[in-house]
């Protein structure tokens, strides 16, 4: 998995790359962490380049999204495609969090 | 049930309108008259006079008319509007019989390849192991590149007197084919429906503009009666039986084009498309097999399904069996009417170069999407790319394969023949070695998903899987094996067989431990980080919807779980 992290006005846009499962949780969460701890809130992760998701995949943005609502941050999602976005569809995760078909309607939305 | 995709505007169930359906059925039978210069070509050839070459059109109209509408007819044939034309893979077999005994001959052995196509109708479905999508889909992708070298020569207006490409043919050429293109991609509407008539009409008027009709043509057009009753003109029918192996080749060229033709039917008819239907293809090579057998006993030339006109109807949005009725019926009507028919006739070669060009586009796309719609190894790479190399050769290369065999000719002078025999061949010597169910071991705490991927992704690679299905098998063990580490299910090695045929996928997972729960209802994805065994309901949960069906067992301390996916 590779993670590429880019600043656009207010937002961090987090483009995750390949496949985020319990192997790759672990790097996922401290980049989170970090960016976090630098003082960023609002995240919109482009998950339009991954390829698959597990549970605990999904655990791990929920994660984040609980610890960025405590400082009134906020996390948005696009780019779902294929499997991922059936994975979000199948485990109610399509419900919970703010989903755009593209990076580009994210960004239109926030801003 | 099949989903019709969204590009469509009339599925094939569908009725449009009457006079669309008689418009959309004129524009098909337009691409008919495309393939006239055969017959003629087989009279020239021969010696024969021109009552002959009007007698041999008129009943080729009228057996492309009958095997149009029974190959709409879902009862006897296919159900698609797929109509047969004359085809070139019969002329050098047709060449053989007429310098032996003329037309008659000619005549009778098209019966008999009818009579044989119509008895290997009935096995054709049992060949579906010979026949995976990689070769059917190379067959449709050849379809369309077996018509490439006719429609260029035709399109630069060269033929083996004109070596030197005119200027005023050219921008006809171009002119037609861009205002088909034009009509396609920029229109809505009746103007996109009707974008190959507009650009042929468009075509007979520039050329007329231009001066490309002789006298001799407009003569033709001018000279020909309104009615005639061209039965009396039947010169009978005689057989031989050593021109009976050349001419069952022939069969089967035809019936792999059908095949072909029906399966790219299936596929622009359902967008959840995944196989080729064996039995449908069966039925329609039996209407491909009425229509020869028609042409036969009437007169005509030897006929095969239309990849020009499938090319249509993707290109239209339009492939409602209607249209082919109505098409078959204008086919039988116009036959005896010679006044509208040798207008058709003259069609000016720029005009039929811009036609093919804009229809065969289609098909060789909708070959490679076939192709492409399963995973691919090296072995099935060598399939396809040794097939279509040698196949292209024949066109590239012609002279290299003058001296073959007589019988052989129908092969080698057809480069969908000589991909789709080597390909068929191919991918029955290839077939060795690859297993049908695979084990592989999984080590909590030494390995990770990547064994998983890699295993998977390797092995449907190898057995030609739908990448999707595929990759559902990988989320299932994948997911199971988080969750079994996560919560110590067991701490021995997780034993996953993998077995496949073209319509399961099944998954059967055994170890030592305590059986994963597999929940039918979904957890409150709220509580995962809250509540304990919330994560490992989810697991389950997705394990369960990711499959078709999913059964467990535990028996004896060890846990069973076998999942199957429909593929």
């Amino acid at each position: 998995m590779d993670i590429h992290v880019k600043k656009e006005a207010k937002e961090l846009i987090v483009s995750i790359i390949g496949r985020l499962d319990a192997v790759s949780v672990g790097e996922f969460d401290k980049e989170m962490d970090g960016q976090i701890k630098k003082g960023e809130s609002n995240f919109i992760l482009d998950l339009s380049r991954l390829d698959y998701i597990s549970s605990a995949g999904l655990r791990s943005i929920l994660s984040t999204s609980k610890r960025l609502k405590v400082n009134k941050g906020t996390i948005t999602l696009c780019g779902l495609h294929g499997g991922v976005k059936e994975v979000f569809d199948i485990s109610g995760f399509s419900s919970i969090f703010t989903i755009y078909e593209s990076l580009e309607n994210a960004l239109k939305s926030v801003n | 049930m099949a989903k019709k995709p969204t590009n469509l505007i009339y599925g094939v169930d569908e009725k449009p309108p009457v006079w669309l359906t008689l418009f959309m059925g004129f524009q098909h039978i337009c691409i008919y008259a495309v393939t006239f210069s055969f017959p003629v070509l087989i009279v020239r050839e021969m010696g024969g006079t021109t009552e002959q070459a009007s007698f041999m059109i008129s009943m080729s109209m009228i057996a492309g008319g009958i095997g149009a509408i029974a190959m709409a007819l879902p009862k006897i044939g296919s159900g698609y509007l797929c109509p047969p034309v004359c085809s070139p893979t019969n002329f050098a077999a047709a060449m053989v019989a007429s310098k032996t005994g003329g037309l008659p001959l000619i005549y009778g052995m098209t019966f008999i390849s009818g009579v044989a196509e119509a008895l290997f109708s009935k096995i054709i479905q049992r060949l579906r192991v010979i026949f995976p999508p990689e070769v059917t889909g190379l067959i449709v992708a050849m379809v369309g590149i077996t018509v490439i070298r006719v429609a260029s020569l035709n399109f630069l207006g060269l033929d083996r007197f004109n070596k030197v490409i005119e200027p005023s043919g050219l921008i006809v050429s171009i002119s037609t084919l861009f205002l088909m293109i034009a009509l396609n991609i920029w229109s809505k509407g009746k103007l996109k429906l009707f974008c190959l008539l507009i650009g042929i009409v468009f075509g007979y008027i520039l050329s007329y503009a231009l001066g490309l009709f002789s006298d001799g043509d407009l003569s033709k057009v001018s000279n020909a009666s309104f009615f005639w009753f061209p039965f009396i003109n039947h010169p009978g029918w005689s057989f031989n039986i050593s021109l009976v192996i050349p001419y069952i080749i022939v069969m089967i060229c035809s019936a792999l084009k059908t095949m072909g033709d029906v399966t790219t039917c299936q596929k622009i008819n359902d967008s959840e498309w995944k196989r080729p239907d064996m039995k449908n293809i069966s039925k329609g090579v039996f209407a491909d097999a009425i229509s020869d057998m028609a042409s036969g006993l009437l007169g005509g030339a030897g006929q095969s399904s239309s990849s020009s006109n499938v090319g249509l109807s993707i290109a239209t949005g339009t492939t409602s069996r209607v249209v082919g009725y109505a098409a078959g019926g204008f086919l039988i009507g116009l036959a005896f009417i010679p006044k509208i028919s040798s207008l058709f006739a003259i069609i000016p070669k720029p005009v039929i170069g811009a036609t093919l060009v804009f229809v065969i586009s289609f098909m060789i796309l909708a070959g490679l999407q076939i192709i492409m719609s399963r995973m691919i190894d090296a072995r099935k790479t060598f399939v396809i790319g040794v097939s279509f190399i040698f196949g292209l050769s024949i066109d590239i290369l012609p002279d290299a394969f003058a001296d073959s065999h007589p019988w052989l000719k129908p092969v080698f002078t057809s480069s969908l023949a000589t991909a789709t025999v080597l390909a068929i061949l191919l991918n029955l010597i290839f077939r060795i070695g690859i297993a049908k169910k695979v084990r592989l071991e999984l080590a909590p705490g030494t390995d990770s998903s990547q064994k998983i991927y890699s295993f998977m992704e390797e092995n449907g690679r190898a057995w030609g899987a739908r990448a999707e299905v595929i990759y559902k098998a990988i989320a299932v063990v994948n997911e199971f094996f988080e969750a079994a580490i996560e919560n110590k299910l067991t701490k021995e090695p997780i034993d996953v067989g993998v077995s496949f045929d073209e319509f399961h996928l099944d998954v059967d997972i055994h170890y030592k431990g305590n059986l994963i729960e597999l929940p039918s209802v979904r957890p409150d994805p709220h509580l995962l980080l809250t509540e304990e065994g919330a994560p490992l309901r989810l697991s389950g949960f997705l394990i369960r919807s990711y499959a078709d069906k999913v059964t467990t067992e535990k028996k004896d301390g060890d846990s069973y779980i076998r999942i199957n996916f429909i593929h």
